[in-house]
């Protein structure tokens, strides 16, 4: 049989062709409801509330990005915006029926997201480009991408939400945009390869971390009222993450290489005698109540763990084995009961975990089971619900704070990294 | 033109093809119409889109098959249960033709119908029936050749049967 034959036979299989129905018609009345079924569903997704409970929490190459928390628990919808790095995007998700809406287009590896403290506008930095592109969360719809320095990696905004800081890795320098017309000022050039930024409470200063090779790691603090960098603050080998304390007096940088947790003083910015922590820490963060930090320490065959500190005598307590090699990111619950420390090692054929410590008695309860490489993790404002992102299974899992018991994975485009929360 | 008159003017060029290339796909005259529906129900919604793309037809073959093998992998059935009764030609020059063929046809997995369906009845190339499947040249390549020694056992004889004759529509 040749093809010119089948050509012939597949045209005699159409023989006897029945007269056809009102198709166009049905189709343009599906297709009206087919429209409206899709714009009643944006709009759940893109009605956003006032304030700003959960930031970014980058997991691998930065520290956290803390956005100013003033939980304000009037609204009803709380909404999830995820950063798609593959196809650089941005999915909103309803945390009330976590269905994921239609994705906003982004530039290339959306890996950080920031939401504005009134809630109004999601910043997305798209690490691998050198822009940050503003959506608002009323309608869902991006604006014009911003240019800053390669590679923006870190964001911060002033508690106001008048100022975003933009770190950018690969120009070795800090982009202010103004988020009012959001037009990106003149930028602040910066030691070598700035990896972390965070702001002070009251706004005043900003502090961006980073590590110079054969300097070492530098802390720069950023005067936001002129702009103005103030001298480097030596820290350590190479530090990639850093955490404040709630009242804003101390900074401790993480610093693996050096196997040492360096507080640093925000009113002398003078440093303190380095914490001796575990190997390869990577990943810091604090209790609400300012009390404790905790650091997350690298290991080898499964020792990995998390260091409580005590930021009032700033003494390392005993070691929190975790079992496994690579724990990466961590996140405190808003109530400060528990931490939740998220694996990366198992990107192969594994599935991610996530152990809960309890911060009252500094004991690791039963891991949960999440989708493939876990990234990163954020609580909705009630604090009931904490969302993992599951970089290597495309998913993001909800899980319950009160039962440590984990919801159906939300499928969502291909590898998601970055998840932030509107109340 | 408004879009809206503009979408009503494409689907009613492009409804009765598409509904011959649903019907090689599945088999049924009655499902084959419901496919289309759903296909351009699909285009309405992204008219606008489309319509700036200047790609109607690619973007309607591209729906269609991709609803009809969304609907296989959700039933996961082979087989249409129907209680109509085969519509049995009165005067043909073949009738067991148009019936052997489709048998043949429903022996394909759904997605080597799409491509034979693609290739030999709409005349698209192997890069464009890739670009409609989302695959690779190299799969629609092996599908083809697969789906090809598969039909030639089952048609050979008509085949040769059907040549003998000219078509009368």
């Amino acid at each position: 049989m040749d093809e010119t034959s089948l050509r012939r036979l597949l045209d005699h299989a159409l023989d006897h062709e029945p007269p056809m129905g009102p198709v166009v018609h049905r189709s343009v009345q599906a297709g009206l409801r087919l429209r409206r079924r899709r714009r009643a569903r944006n709009a759940t997704a893109g009605l956003a509330a006032a304030a700003v409970v959960a930031g970014a929490v980058p997991a691998v190459i930065g520290g956290l990005e803390r956005t100013p928390a003033s939980p304000q628990h009037g609204a009803h919808r709380v909404v999830i915006y995820l950063g798609n790095d593959h196809q650089g995007a941005v999915t909103p998700i309803s945390a009330a029926s976590n269905t994921p809406g239609r994705p906003i287009k982004t530039e290339p590896g959306p890996r950080r997201l920031l939401i504005t403290p009134n809630g109004k506008t999601v910043y997305a930095a798209n690490v691998d480009w050198h822009t940050v592109t503003p959506i608002s969360t009323a309608t869902n719809r991006a604006g014009k991408p911003i240019t800053v320095g390669q590679a923006p990696v870190a964001m911060a905004i002033t508690p106001d939400g008048r100022t975003l800081y933009v770190a950018n890795a690969l120009s070795d320098t800090v982009t202010p945009i103004a988020t009012a017309t959001n037009t990106a000022g003149k930028r602040i050039k910066t030691g070598s390869s700035p990896t972390a930024i965070d702001m002070t409470p009251d706004g005043r200063t900003v502090y961006v971390l980073g590590s110079t090779k054969g300097f070492g790691g530098w802390l720069v603090p950023i005067s936001t009222a002129t702009n103005t960098p103030g001298k480097a603050i030596k820290v350590g080998k190479a530090p990639a993450a850093m955490a404040m304390t709630p009242d804003g007096r101390t900074i401790y940088v993480v610093d693996g290489l050096g196997r040492t947790v360096i507080p640093v003083s925000t009113a002398s910015n003078t440093v303190g005698k380095p914490i001796k922590v575990g190997i390869d820490s990577s990943a810091i963060a604090i209790t609400p109540n300012g009390r404790t930090a905790y650091v997350v320490n690298g290991g080898t065959n499964g020792d990995g763990s998390v260091t409580p500190i005590s930021t009032a005598t700033n003494t390392p307590g005993k070691p929190i084995k975790v079992g496994t090699e690579l724990p990466g990111a961590i996140a405190i619950t808003p109530d400060g009961k528990t931490a939740y420390v998220l694996t990366v090692h198992t990107f192969g054929p594994g599935p991610g975990m996530v152990i809960p410590i309890s911060t009252a008695t500094d004991t690791p309860a039963k891991p949960i089971t999440v989708g493939t490489g876990p990234v990163s993790i954020a609580f909705t404002p009630d604090g009931r619900t904490a969302y993992v992102v599951s970089l290597g299974a495309d998913t993001v899992t909800p899980i319950s704070t009160a039962t440590n018991t984990p919801g159906t994975p939300i499928k969502v485009g291909v590898h998601p990294y970055a998840i932030a929360i509107t109340p | 033109m408004t879009p809206a008159e503009e979408f009503v003017e494409f689907a009613a060029a492009a409804s009765p093809r598409l509904r011959r290339m649903a019907f090689l796909l599945c088999g049924d005259w009655h499902l084959s119409e419901d496919l289309v529906q759903t296909t351009l129900a699909k285009m309405f919604v992204s008219w606008r889109k489309i319509r700036r793309q200047d790609a109607g037809h690619a973007y309607a073959a591209r729906t269609l098959v991709n609803t009809y093998l969304a609907d296989k992998r959700l039933k996961r059935n082979e087989e249409i249960i129907t209680n109509r009764l085969p519509e049995h030609p009165i005067q043909s020059p073949s009738p067991e033709t148009r019936i052997v063929v489709l048998n043949a046809l429903a022996t394909l997995p759904p997605k080597s119908r799409a491509v034979v369906v693609l290739r030999y009845w709409a005349d698209l190339s192997v890069d464009q029936v890739a670009a409609t499947l989302g695959c690779s040249t190299g799969n629609v390549k092996s599908q083809t050749a697969r789906a090809l020694s598969r039909l030639r056992t089952a048609l050979d004889g008509v085949a040769a049967e059907s040549g003998h004759e000219t078509r009368d529509s």
